[in-house]
C-alpha cells in the first residue's frame, strides 16, 4: 500500500520533533490516565466494597436494649415491617497487644444456634464459631495487633478481670469500621464465653433488616418505633437507643458511603481538571505548529491543497498524539486505579478481586483521549489553516505592523537590568495566548495544590474547634459510677494531678411531640462551670447556676441529625423509662462525634434518678493550660494506677493528644490523595511550560543564533531561557496564590462535607504557599533545562538554515 | 502512460508555428489592476494590464524589482486577489471563483514554481511530487508514485529520488520544484523568478528544462531579471510602472 505523501508528511513531522511530541502524548496521557484511574477506582471500589458489603445483608438499623433474651429477636421477625431480626451482644473490653499495651477490643457474641444472618462475616482463617475460651478476631484486628490463629490473647474487662483466649480463627467483617480508623479491635466470642467471664448470658442490641421497596432513613425509624411499641416495651424491655449504621449513612448502605462518594467526586473532578489542562498543552503544541509551518500550509496550498485537506493532516497529527497517548494513559490507569483500589481497600478494610478494565471506563478514556486535542485543536487548525497562499508564503512574519503593548513598553523603559534578563523578560510576554496557556495551566496546579494544603489546614482547624470539648489532659471512665466527690478526691491525688472534675454520662433519645423517638444522643451531666470544657456558643448562653435543673445545651449536630431546634424551645428527654422536660437554652458548636445534650448534674439527675455518680473523670495538670504529650502520657499512667489500686476503675485512660492522632492519621491520607493529584496536575503543568519554552526557543533561533555569533556563551543562552522559565513560574506562583483564595475554601468545604459531613472552619495554608513556591520553581527550573541546552547547542550555522 | 497526457504532438514545432495553431488563448488577462495599501498610501502596483497567453509558449516577464512581475504572477496564480480585471483561463471566468475554488483550479491547471523553491522538508524528493497528486487524486497511488520517479528522471535527479531536500543543492531543489509543477500535468506553469538563487550554468539548465517543456505542449510563464533570457523565451513581456510592454 502506498500512503498519500500528505499523511508521510505527518509521520514525519511528528517524528522529527520527537521531544515536542512527546511531551503533548506525555501531558494527553497523564490526563486521560488519571481520568481513568479515579473512574476505574471508583468501579472497583463500588464492585468489591459495596458488593461485599451487600453480599454480607447489610443492617438498617440497630437497637441497643436492655438485656433480652434470643427469642426477642425471633418475636420482631415475625413483624411483616422487619425482614430479619438478629441479637447480639456487645461489649466493650481491652485486648493486650504484643507490645504489652492494652487496646480497646468490641467483642461481638452471636447465638449459639443458627448462622449469623445480617452483617455476614467470612471466614478467612480457622474456624468459626469460636469455642469456650476462644476468640474469633477481625481481619485487621488480627493482622494490626500481631496475632494468629492459636495465639493466646488477653482480654480485660471493664472491672479489670484478665482472661486468656486461643485465637481459633480470623473473619473478614466489611461492616465493622476498621481498627486502623476507628482504633477499636473486633472479636467475636461465644456466649459461653461471655458467661465464663462472668457476664449475664443475654443480648443487647437487635440489628435488623426492614422490609419494604423504599427504605430510606424515616421509614427505618418508624419501623423501629413500631417495633419498640409492639414487641419490644409488651415484652417488658427498654430502648435505650436506636442508630442507623455508619457516618450519616442511608440504611443499607457502607458506613463511609457518603465520604467514599464525595472523596472520589474531588478525585474525579481533578482527573478532570488534568484532562484541560493536557488540553492547554494540546492548543498550545498545535498553534506552534501551525504557526511554524505556516509557509508549508501556504505551498500545500499553492499546488492544489484545499482547507479541509490541510485541516486533515493536523488533525490526524492531533489524533496521533492521542492514540499514543492513549496507549501510554490506559495501562497508566489501570495501574493507578489498582494502586488506588488498594490503597483504599488496606484503609476500608475490602478486597480487591480482581483488576480488570470495564468498557464504559474503556470508552470514556478512548473518548476523552481522542476527542479532547482533537476538540482543542480545532480552533487553532481552522485558524491556521485559513491563511491566504499569498499571505503565508510572501507575507508571515515580515512587516506586520504590530502594536505595542503596555508591558513591552514598561519593560523596554527598564534599562538597569541586564540585556539577558531583559532579553528573557521580554521573550516572556512575546506571545502572550501562549503564555496564558501556560500561566493557566500552571495556576490551576498550583491553586489545587495549594487548595489541597489549604483543606488539610482547614480539616485541623476543624479538629480545634472540637478540641474545645476536649479540654483535658487525661481522662478516665469510671465503670458502673462512683461518687462525685470520691472520684474527685482522688484523682487530685494523683501526683501531678493539679484539677478534677467528674461528669455523669448517658445514653438517651428525645421524645418528639408525636410521641416518636430519636436516634440514641449523648446526655452528659457536668459542672456549670467545668474547666475541661470550652465550648463555642453559636446561639444563646452556657448552662447558668440558677435554674439549671430546667437547661441544657445541644451541639449542632443534633440539629443536624433531628432537626431544628431554637434556643428557648422546650425539649423531652428520656433515659430508660424516665421522662423529662427541659429548656434549651444554648446551642454549641459541632463536636464531630454525634448528637450531644449538656446540662448541670441536677438536671442529669432529675432525668436518670442517678445523683452524684460520675461516670467518667476528667484531669488537668494544670488548672489553667493544657499539658504537653509526654505529661499526659506520665499522667495517665499515674491516674490509672492510682484509680485501679482504689478499685474505682481498671480502665484505660484517654489522654487528649492520643485522642486526636487517629484523627490526623485519616486527614493525612487525604492530603496525601490530594496531593497526588495536585501532582498529576504539576506535572502537566510543568510538560506544559516545557513544551512552551522549547516552541519559543524554536521561534527564536535566529535571535539565539545572533546572540551566539556576537559571542554569547552557552551559559549566556541558557541563563536567558532558565531565567524564562523562572519568570513563568514566578508569574503562575502569582496567580495560582490569588486563584487559591477561591479555590480552596471550596475544595475544603467539599472534602470536609464529604468527610465529615460537616460545614467548615476555612483555614488558608501558607505552608503550602511556601511549599508551591519551592514546587513551582524546581518546576521552572527542569522545564527549562532541555529547552535550554537545546538552545545552548543550537550552531550559527544552523540558525542560517532555519527558514 | 505518457508524462504529459494533454500533450499534442508539437515538441517539434517551431514558435511561429504554434502560435499560428490556435487562435484560443489559453489564458486571457483583461484591465488588470492591483493597488496595495501601505502605510504610505495606495500604490498601484498593476495599472490595467491586458494579456493573452497561447499554448506552448514561453513568455519571460522582465522588469526592475518593484515593477509588480510578481505582482502580476500572483493574480494570475490566484494566490494574491484583484483589485479589478478579468483572467479567463481556457474561457473560465477565474477572477470570480472563490479561494477553495480557485485552490482546486490551480491544482488541477496550474504548476507554480517559486523562487525559493518550497518545497516541504521533511518529505523526500519523491514525496515532494507526488503530494501534488495526492491532493488533487490524480492518477492511482502506485500511478502516482511511478509518476513521480519518472518527472524525477525526467529534471535529471532521479538518483536523489529517496533525499529530502535539504541534502541536495539549490538548482536539485529547483528542479524538484519543477517537476512537483508538472505532476499533475498542467497546460500552464508560473514560475517566479525560478532561478533568482542559482548560479548562471543551473540557471540556464533551468531554462533548458523550460524550453524543453514548451516543446511538449506545455505553457511557461516565468519571472525573471536574467538578460541571457532571450535566447530561451519566445515571447518577453517587461513591466513598468505596473503597465504590460510586449517586447
Amino acid at each position: 500500500m502506498i500512503l498519500d505523501a500528505r499523511w508521510i508528511k505527518i509521520f514525519k513531522d511528528i517524528w522529527s520533533n520527537k521531544t515536542r511530541s512527546l511531551l503533548v502524548i506525555m501531558s494527553i496521557a497523564v490526563g486521560v490516565a488519571a481520568l481513568g484511574m479515579i473512574y476505574n477506582a471508583n468501579r472497583i471500589i463500588q464492585r468489591d466494597l459495596y458488593g461485599q458489603f451487600r453480599d454480607g445483608n447489610p443492617a438498617h438499623v440497630f437497637m441497643v436494649l436492655s438485656p433480652f433474651p434470643k427469642e426477642l429477636a425471633s418475636s420482631v421477625e415475625n413483624m411483616r415491617e422487619v425482614q430479619s431480626a438478629q441479637a447480639t451482644r456487645i461489649l466493650a473490653a481491652k485486648i493486650l497487644s504484643p507490645k504489652n499495651k492494652f487496646e480497646d477490643i468490641s467483642l461481638h457474641a452471636y447465638p449459639p444456634t443458627g448462622a449469623v444472618k445480617i452483617n455476614r462475616f467470612s471466614i478467612e482463617q480457622g474456624q468459626y464459631p469460636p469455642r469456650v475460651r476462644e476468640i474469633v478476631l477481625e481481619r485487621q484486628s488480627a493482622q494490626l495487633l500481631g496475632y494468629k490463629v492459636g495465639d493466646i490473647v488477653t482480654l480485660k474487662l471493664e472491672d479489670g478481670r484478665l482472661f486468656q483466649l486461643t485465637v481459633s480463627g480470623i473473619v473478614h467483617d466489611v461492616y465493622e469500621m476498621p481498627f486502623s480508623l476507628m482504633g477499636e479491635a473486633t472479636g467475636l466470642v461465644s456466649i459461653d464465653t461471655l458467661r465464663w467471664m462472668g457476664q449475664d448470658p443475654t443480648y443487647n442490641r437487635l440489628e435488623l433488616v426492614v422490609s419494604g421497596s423504599r427504605i430510606d432513613k424515616a421509614y427505618v425509624l418508624d419501623v423501629a418505633d413500631k417495633i419498640k411499641n409492639r414487641v419490644i416495651e409488651p415484652a417488658g424491655y427498654m430502648v435505650l437507643s436506636t442508630r442507623i449504621p455508619g457516618v450519616g449513612s442511608n440504611p443499607g448502605d457502607h458506613w463511609a458511603q457518603n465520604q467514599i462518594h464525595g472523596f472520589l467526586l474531588i478525585l474525579q473532578i481533578m482527573s478532570v481538571i488534568a484532562v484541560l489542562l493536557s488540553g492547554g498543552l494540546v492548543v498550545n503544541t498545535i498553534s506552534a505548529i501551525i504557526v511554524q509551518q505556516v509557509k508549508q500550509i501556504g505551498i500545500l496550498r499553492a499546488i492544489g491543497g484545499s482547507q479541509a485537506q490541510i485541516m486533515a493532516m493536523y488533525f490526524l497529527n492531533v489524533f496521533i498524539f492521542g492514540v499514543i497517548g492513549l496507549i501510554f494513559a490506559i495501562p497508566i490507569g489501570l495501574l493507578g486505579s489498582w494502586w488506588l483500589a488498594s490503597f483504599a481497600a488496606h484503609f476500608l478494610n475490602f478486597n480487591v478481586t480482581a483488576i480488570n478494565l470495564p468498557w464504559d471506563v474503556f470508552l470514556l478514556q478512548v473518548g476523552v483521549g481522542l476527542l479532547m486535542p482533537l476538540g482543542v485543536a480545532l480552533l487553532p487548525i481552522l485558524s491556521g489553516t485559513r491563511i491566504s497562499v499569498y499571505d503565508a508564503i510572501y507575507q508571515y512574519g515580515l512587516g506586520n505592523i504590530k502594536k505595542v503593548g503596555r508591558l513591552e513598553q514598561f519593560l523596554s523603559r527598564i534599562r538597569l537590568l541586564n540585556p539577558p534578563v531583559l532579553l528573557s523578560l521580554r521573550n516572556t510576554f512575546r506571545k502572550k495566548s501562549r503564555l496564558a496557556f501556560t500561566l493557566a495551566t500552571l495556576t490551576l496546579a498550583g491553586a489545587m495544590f495549594i487548595a489541597s494544603f489549604s483543606t488539610y489546614s482547614s480539616l485541623n482547624a476543624q479538629i480545634q474547634d472540637v478540641e474545645r470539648y476536649v479540654a483535658f489532659d487525661v481522662m478516665l471512665p469510671i465503670p458502673g459510677g462512683a461518687n462525685r466527690a470520691t472520684v474527685e478526691r482522688e484523682a487530685l491525688r494523683t501526683d501531678g494531678v493539679a484539677y478534677a472534675e467528674g461528669w455523669m454520662l448517658s445514653e438517651g433519645v428525645i421524645v418528639k411531640p408525636d410521641g416518636s423517638e430519636s436516634q440514641g444522643i449523648q446526655l452528659v451531666g457536668l459542672p456549670v462551670d467545668a474547666r475541661t470544657i470550652r465550648p463555642n456558643i453559636l446561639s444563646g448562653s452556657w448552662l447558668t447556676g440558677d435554674g439549671s435543673a430546667q437547661q441544657v445545651v445541644i451541639n449542632q449536630d443534633l440539629i443536624n441529625d433531628e432537626g431544628e431546634f431554637r434556643v428557648g424551645d422546650k425539649i423531652t428527654l428520656k433515659i430508660g423509662d424516665r421522662k423529662h422536660s427541659f429548656n434549651i437554652v444554648g446551642i454549641v458548636s459541632k463536636h464531630l462525634s454525634g448528637a450531644r445534650i449538656y446540662m448541670s448534674p441536677s438536671a442529669f439527675a432529675s432525668l436518670s434518678g442517678r445523683h452524684n455518680d460520675v461516670d467518667v473523670v476528667r484531669i488537668l495538670a494544670a488548672p489553667d493550660h493544657l499539658s504537653d504529650p509526654k505529661t499526659q502520657d506520665k499522667l495517665a499512667t499515674r491516674l490509672e494506677e492510682r484509680f485501679s489500686n482504689s478499685g474505682l476503675s481498671k480502665e484505660g485512660s484517654t489522654t487528649r493528644h492520643s485522642f486526636f492522632s487517629e484523627f490526623t492519621q485519616v486527614f493525612n491520607i487525604i492530603l496525601f490523595v490530594l496531593l497526588i493529584m495536585a501532582g498529576l496536575l504539576a506535572i502537566v503543568g510543568s510538560l506544559g511550560l516545557t513544551g512552551s519554552l522549547g516552541i519559543n526557543i524554536l521561534e527564536r533561533t535566529r535571535e539565539i543564533g545572533v546572540l551566539r555569533a556576537i559571542g554569547a556563551a552557552n551559559h549566556a543562552v541558557v541563563k536567558i531561557v532558565l531565567l524564562e522559565g523562572l519568570v513563568v513560574s514566578l508569574i503562575s506562583w502569582i496567580f495560582g496564590a490569588i486563584t487559591s483564595l477561591f479555590s480552596s475554601p471550596i475544595l475544603a468545604a467539599v472534602v470536609i462535607y464529604a468527610v465529615l459531613k460537616t460545614g467548615m472552619n476555612f483555614r488558608y495554608s501558607y505552608i503550602g504557599l511556601i511549599i508551591w513556591l519551592g514546587v513551582v520553581l524546581l518546576i521552572g527550573v527542569f522545564a527549562s533545562l532541555f529547552p535550554a541546552r537545546k538552545a545552548a547547542l543550537l550552531q550559527v550555522r544552523e540558525v542560517l538554515d532555519y527558514e | 502512460m505518457s508524462l504529459f497526457e494533454t500533450t499534442p504532438s508539437v515538441n517539434t514545432l517551431t514558435k511561429a508555428e504554434s502560435l499560428s495553431m490556435t487562435n484560443a488563448p489559453l489564458l486571457e488577462i483583461r484591465n488588470l489592476r492591483k493597488n496595495y495599501q501601505t502605510p504610505a498610501g495606495v500604490i498601484e502596483a498593476l495599472r490595467g494590464v491586458n494579456l493573452k497567453l497561447y499554448p506552448a509558449e514561453f513568455v519571460a516577464v522582465v522588469g526592475k524589482s518593484g515593477a509588480g512581475k510578481s505582482t502580476l504572477i500572483n493574480l494570475i496564480t490566484g494566490i494574491d486577489t484583484i483589485t479589478q480585471g478579468e483572467i479567463y483561463f481556457r474561457g473560465e471566468a477565474v477572477h470570480s471563483l472563490s479561494d477553495e475554488q480557485k485552490t482546486q483550479w490551480r491544482g488541477k491547471n496550474l504548476g507554480v514554481v517559486f523562487q525559493f523553491f518550497q518545497l516541504l522538508p521533511t518529505l523526500n524528493l519523491i514525496e515532494n511530487i507526488k503530494i501534488a497528486m495526492d491532493l488533487q487524486h490524480f492518477l492511482s497511488p502506485l500511478e502516482r508514485y511511478e509518476r513521480a520517479l519518472e518527472l524525477l528522471d525526467l529534471v535529471g535527479i532521479k538518483e536523489h529520488a529517496n533525499k529530502i531536500p535539504a541534502k541536495i543543492s539549490g538548482g536539485q531543489q529547483q528542479r524538484v520544484a519543477i517537476a512537483r509543477a508538472l505532476a499533475n500535468d498542467p497546460p500552464l506553469i508560473v514560475a517566479d523568478e525560478p532561478t533568482g538563487n542559482l548560479d548562471s550554468r543551473t540557471a540556464a539548465e533551468i531554462f533548458d528544462l523550460f524550453s524543453a517543456l514548451t516543446k511538449q505542449g506545455k505553457t511557461i510563464m516565468m519571472v525573471t531579471h536574467d538578460r541571457g533570457i532571450e535566447k530561451w523565451a519566445y515571447r518577453i513581456i517587461e513591466i513598468s510602472d505596473g503597465m504590460v510592454y510586449e517586447k
